[in-house]
């Protein structure tokens, strides 16, 4: 129980749900109806699911004996995989925010004309969610950062 | 620190660095994409202009600020003076000195456009319709200025963006008149009713009855907004169903929201009341009409409302009302005409039977999907049919609806003048049956138009007669007629002569369908007369405009026809009518004026002269399956003059919309509607570039024949350089910003908006002028233009004025490519940008559109009209299927735009495809229009681009670049690249790579020839003056010097890390 609640796990544990909700708000935004409907983002499918992947396989490895070789094989693939989450994650924001910046600009930023044709209620619902995918997804690379500053626990 | 606790702190420090890292590449990525938007927010540059090469091919006219601010002010105010339209003079006009003038309605207190944007410069001099009466000398009737001052309440106004909170100034007012109609929406008609004034001004009641009656004149300005993406919503259409019933919502909204008995265009309820006002408290009325659409005005020319005079002002900018008030006050001539046809109800215009949409029964039967199969460019992509919005990209192929354009060539006055000539001249065609007709009783033209195309009264006196013609019916030969004006009057003035034509209906047309209108504009030139004498002006046209297109088997291309061609010069349609009328025998029924005719005779049918294109080219059917009859035969009968009884029936009705199935050929259909027309071959592979170490800038040293001859062997192996990743890559990302080409590396080009002119204004700052020590501006703005009355002078050496300084203003702001002048035709009055375009009226499009594009390519400026392709609404605009007749699209819309591209006459650089389908066949993917007509037929070389392409299911890679465009239109620069998407392939047509189009030669090859064209424009343009230079602004280096450090630092913070890890713990003691 305590390796399951130590400071590392728990914020892995964060990581793996911020990205899953990432993840699902994302594939409702390109599922929904709205201006961002079909507009797939090569890559953010995968950034997340590897950050997931990698947050678990972070928990796991804290039931893992650490003695020995073996123990620093599992320490040094740990540290790498915790570099890589806030990566990921940060990778999935850059790609979404690459391709939603100019639907922004369209549904924010136009002159009144266009603004009056595209600012339908649909297509800000589907610039909200967008936005509030690319805030989860940061938030899960935020996190992501601070777990990073924990270590797998010792054993005793 | 225990080791633990440094690794830990590594490690974390070694996340957050590579974090950065990323953030700070991909950041940069994007930010190259947007360098242009980002340079303005923060106020960089990333490329300086060196324009001061010796011995540049285009020179400034005008050596100073100065002399370019007053040149474009100028020619501004002259838009006012040759633009402003007196309609009706009872007295009115031209007013005395002493007379007050008293300013009603709220658009005289906020004439349209009122804000500064791109229709408006907003620059600190700018004149309103108060301050150009009082710097004319005029006193202003205090007690309604006075009322509507509070009323309207124009103030400051604060503007946060939701974004950077940052506010900025602008102006607002409680009233003002509406600034868009919204798109067939309720409209909302914002005037103020008599009524209201004195609570909202809170005045008393009887504020009205210190108006000094006798002395004072009232001046009622009526107005209405417009925009892009916007229409007006015709009334309800008489005992028909569907969307154009007489439902409420089709009926304007009064100020307080309430439903009126009016449609929008119609003067409400509220705008009589306060004509009425006018009327009971002034000597004389005057209404102004502030509108690029066309106003229902029968309440004001008769009865309770009847006014004193009416004259047109259109869609006024900085400059022009100090030109409006100079005719106002007889200062000037009245010298303009309408360039549309106004009538008591815009229904009754043939074209507005068949605006909106219909919607194909089975349009599902073109969607991708498990029923009918998916797309094999995507695979799993379920395809609808909807037609949405222009700016949003919905999985769609944009086909369900359409409209008929069963008018024909009947658009405006063709309509109204050939139908009354042949009430008169032909009764066996039916003119006066009720088909079409506004009542319901026998069809009569004073009962359905109020004022004319061409018509404008004059406050002198004077005639027009042509004393000579001649007719050079060779390809390349010209109508030259010389006419004669004089003044009757006992002052000097500047008077319009207009020269009109009637080609011969003969047996053939009536058999093979062939339409003529009775009447047809062909030029006009402005002439300044002394008082009692007579000056004679030259009009010239080119010949091929007397040819009509004959789309009929046998023929297919423009023919002269043998038999009698009447000219006439005459103040108006209508007038030139009746000029005809006479000459033949007839006694016109409406109206008095007739002039002189002229007679010229074709011997023979002459299929051949005209059959012909530039360099010879072939000039047939290149559009037959725009006609829906190609698909479905007999399905639509096109309205014809044998016959007005074949006034358009509305097929946008539901049991009138037609079924693609029932089509014979409804394979071919549906791969219309799928941008289906080619497959991408695998059987010809096409040559990678190679580099040949031909390189392209203003250092190119190009002889005369390189530069005049797109076919020379130089631009040929120019363009072989290019890869075929960056050929593909440049057309279809090339919009916004020209990306520079490896092997070639071309200037970057900047594009600009917008019709009244570059909207990027002049910086003043250490040139020391008189425009700044007057006004204390900073920035001069030179979109001072109104295209409104620039139609309405008939003018086209002003036009040519206009063109000068906007191409010399592009100069002095270092901006070398603009989409600088709208030319669409107004094929109704619900259009809401008919206020960026010329005229329902094809050669008076033509005339106006080419000299604008001459000055500016005389300068080198690359000034693209647009949306050429009959961009006929803006409702559902990115689709819509538009169906016509060749003759209509040729001799209609085209035409607007042939002499401003043809290198010969305006010898315009760039144009931009209009949104919609021609036919079914996406505008910009119409090989027939763009290729065959436009570079074949007219010889054009410049750029062609898309509009904004924004539905990658409905504009169509392969297709746009078959069909020559040079750039498809998108925000994003630096992307010049096929392979931005995932595993090399576009990003935004997956099924484009470079192993899809490599064995693909004749794809490949089009898309160098689509690059020859733009690097020969900019070839032939000021882009060739000027050297880039490249520079690198404080963010991109911020973003350079993080991913740099934060590199580093990652790659230390992993070693540390590692180190710490592997690093055997020193036991403790």
């Amino acid at each position: 129980m305590k390796k399951l609640l130590s400071v590392g796990n728990i914020i892995a544990c964060l990581c793996f749900i911020l990205s899953l909700v990432g993840l699902i708000l994302y594939v409702a935004n390109v599922n929904g109806d709205g201006f961002f409907k079909g507009h797939n983002v090569d890559g953010v499918i995968a950034y997340c699911v590897l950050a997931m992947v990698f947050s678990l396989l972070i928990i796991a490895a804290s039931f893992l004996p650490r003695n020995g070789i073996v123990g620093k094989i599992v320490d040094i693939v740990v540290m790498v995989l915790k570099v890589l989450i806030p990566v990921m994650m940060f990778l999935a924001v850059m790609a979404l925010t690459a391709e939603r910046v100019a639907g922004f600009g369209y549904i924010f930023f136009s002159n009144e004309d266009v603004r009056k044709e595209v600012a339908t209620p649909a297509n800000l619902a589907s610039a909200y969610l967008a936005i509030t995918t690319l805030v989860f997804d940061g938030i899960a690379a935020v996190a992501g950062i601070v777990g990073s500053f924990f270590l797998l626990k010792k054993e005793d | 620190m225990k080791k633990r606790t440094l690794n830990a702190l590594t490690l974390g420090l070694t996340a957050t660095f590579a974090s950065i890292m990323v953030i700070s590449i991909a950041g940069s990525s994007i930010a190259n994409s947007y360098r242009t938007n980002i340079d303005q927010m923060f106020g960089t540059e990333s490329f300086k202009i060196d324009d001061s090469s010796e011995g540049a091919r285009f020179v400034k006219k005008y050596q100073t600020a100065d002399e370019m601010i007053n040149a474009a002010r100028n020619v501004a105010i002259k838009e006012g003076q040759e633009g402003t339209v007196v309609l009706k003079n009872d007295g009115a006009l031209p007013l005395a000195s002493t007379t007050k003038v008293a300013l009603f309605g709220i658009g005289a207190y906020a004439t349209y456009p009122y804000s500064a944007g791109d229709l408006k410069a907003g620059n600190a001099d700018a004149l309103d319709l108060k301050t150009a009466f009082t710097k004319a000398g005029f006193t202003l009737e205090s007690n309604v200025t006075r009322v509507y001052e509070k009323v309207s309440n124009k103030h400051e106004i604060e503007v946060e963006n939701p974004w950077t909170h940052e506010k900025t100034k602008s102006v607002g007012y409680d009233h003002a008149p509406a600034t868009a109609p919204g798109d067939f929406a309720q409209f909302k008609n914002e005037e103020v009713p008599a009524a209201d004034l004195a609570t909202i001004a809170a005045e008393p009641a009887n504020w009205a009855d210190s108006i000094d009656k006798g002395s004072t004149t009232g001046f009622v300005v009526i107005s209405r907004g417009a925009g892009e993406g916007n229409t007006y919503t015709p009334k309800g259409k008489k005992g028909s169903g569907g969307m154009f019933d007489p439902v409420d919502k089709d009926l304007a909204l009064d100020y307080k929201g309430n439903v009126t008995t009016r449609n929008a265009l119609a003067l409400s309820e509220d705008e009589l009341s306060v004509i009425d006002l006018a009327k009971a408290h002034c000597n004389k009325v005057v209404v102004l009409i502030n509108s690029g659409n066309n106003l229902e005005l029968g309440d004001i020319l008769s009865g309770d409302h009847k006014v004193d005079g009416i004259a047109y002002i259109g869609c006024v900018n900085d400059y022009q009302l100090a030109g409006v008030v100079d005719v106002l006050s007889g200062k000037v001539n009245a010298n303009g005409h309408l360039a549309d046809t106004f009538v008591y109800d815009n229904l009754s215009i043939p074209a507005s039977r068949n605006i909106g949409d219909g919607i194909f029964k089975d349009a599902s039967i073109v969607a991708a999907n498990a029923t009918n199969g998916f797309d094999s460019r995507w695979p799993d992509q379920e395809l609808g049919t909807g037609v949405f919005s222009s700016f949003a990209s919905q999985p769609s192929y944009s086909s369900d609806s359409y409209i008929v354009e069963a008018e024909g060539i009947y658009v405006g006055y063709k309509y109204f003048e050939t139908r009354y000539y042949d009430s008169i001249m032909n009764p066996s065609y039916h003119a006066d049956s009720t088909a079409g007709s506004r009542d319901g009783n026998a069809w009569k033209y004073d009962n359905e138009v109020t004022f004319t195309f061409g018509e404008g009264l004059s406050y002198i006196d004077y005639d027009q007669e042509i004393t000579n013609l001649t007719v050079d019916k060779s390809n390349e030969g010209n109508v030259t007629a010389e006419v004669k004006v004089t003044n009757k009057g006992s002052k000097e003035g500047l008077f319009t002569a207009q020269l009109y034509v009637q080609q011969p209906y003969t047996e053939h047309d009536r058999t093979a369908n062939v339409e003529k209108s009775a009447v047809s504009f062909l030029n006009s030139k402005k002439v300044s007369v002394a008082a009692n004498s007579s000056a004679t002006v030259t009009i010239t046209v080119p010949s091929k405009y007397l040819a009509s297109y004959d789309a009929s088997e046998g023929v297919k291309t423009y023919s002269l026809e043998e038999g009698k061609y009447l000219f006439t010069a005459a103040n108006g349609a209508h007038e030139a009518v009746n000029s005809f009328i006479t000459a033949q025998g007839g006694t016109p029924t409406v109206g008095t004026g007739a002039q002189a005719v002229k007679e010229w005779n074709s011997a023979t049918n002459d299929v051949t002269t005209f059959s012909k294109g530039y360099n010879n080219s072939v000039i047939t059917n290149r559009v037959d399956n725009a006609d829906i009859n190609y698909w479905l035969p007999g399905s639509v009968t096109y309205m014809t003059r044998k016959d007005w009884n074949t006034f358009p029936k509305d097929y946008t009705l539901p049991e009138n919309a037609f079924k693609i199935a029932d089509s014979a050929k409804k394979d071919e259909w549906i791969k219309e509607f799928q941008g289906k027309q080619y497959t991408i071959r695998t059987d010809e592979p096409a040559t990678e570039g190679k580099d040949l170490g031909m390189r392209f800038g203003p250092e190119s040293a190009l002889s005369d024949t390189q530069l005049s001859n797109v076919n020379d062997l130089y631009w040929s192996q120019l363009v072989s350089q290019i890869t075929i990743d960056e050929a593909l890559g440049a057309v279809l990302h090339g919009g916004s910003k020209t990306d520079v080409l490896t092997n070639v590396e071309n200037p970057e080009v900047l594009q600009n908006e917008g019709v009244s002119g570059f909207t990027t204004g002049l910086n003043l700052d250490g040139l020391n002028t008189q425009y700044e020590k007057d006004t204390g501006a900073k920035v001069f703005k030179f979109n001072v233009h109104s295209q409104t009355l620039m139609a309405t002078s008939f003018d086209p050496d002003l036009a040519y004025e206009w063109g000068e300084v906007e191409g010399n203003s592009g100069l002095w702001i270092q901006r070398y490519d603009l989409w600088g002048t709208g030319l669409t035709q107004r094929r109704t009055p619900y259009n809401g940008r008919n206020y960026e375009y010329i005229s329902e009226d094809a050669m008076l499009s033509n005339r106006i559109g080419a000299r604008i594009l001459k000055g500016c390519a005389d300068y080198g400026i690359i000034n693209g009209p647009k949306h050429l392709g009959a961009n006929d609404q803006e409702y559902k605009r990115a689709g819509i299927n538009e169906f016509m007749t060749e003759q209509k699209l040729r001799e209609g819309d085209l035409r607007c735009f042939q002499a401003a591209l043809e290198p010969n006459d305006g010898h315009g650089l760039a144009v931009m495809i209009a949104f919609n389908r021609i036919g079914s066949t996406n505008a910009c993917m119409n090989i027939g229009v763009c290729k065959n007509i436009l570079r074949e037929e007219w010889g054009f070389t410049g750029i062609i681009s898309t509009d904004m392409a924004t539905n990658s299911y409905y504009f169509i890679a392969e297709g746009m670049i078959l069909a020559t465009v040079t750039q498809v239109a998108d925000f994003s620069q630096n992307d010049n690249h096929i392979n931005q998407g995932t595993g090399g392939v576009d990003k935004t047509w997956p099924y484009i790579s470079v192993n899809a189009v490599k064995n693909d030669a004749h794809l490949v090859e089009q898309a160098r020839e689509d690059l020859k064209y733009q690097l020969f424009t900019f070839a032939n343009s000021a882009v060739f003056n000027i050297k880039t230079i490249k520079m690198t602004p404080w963010w991109e280096a911020t973003l350079t010097a993080i991913t740099v450090s934060t590199g580093i630092l990652t790659g230390i913070g992993a070693l540390a890390a590692l180190a710490l890890a592997v690093w055997p713990s020193k036991k403790e003691d």
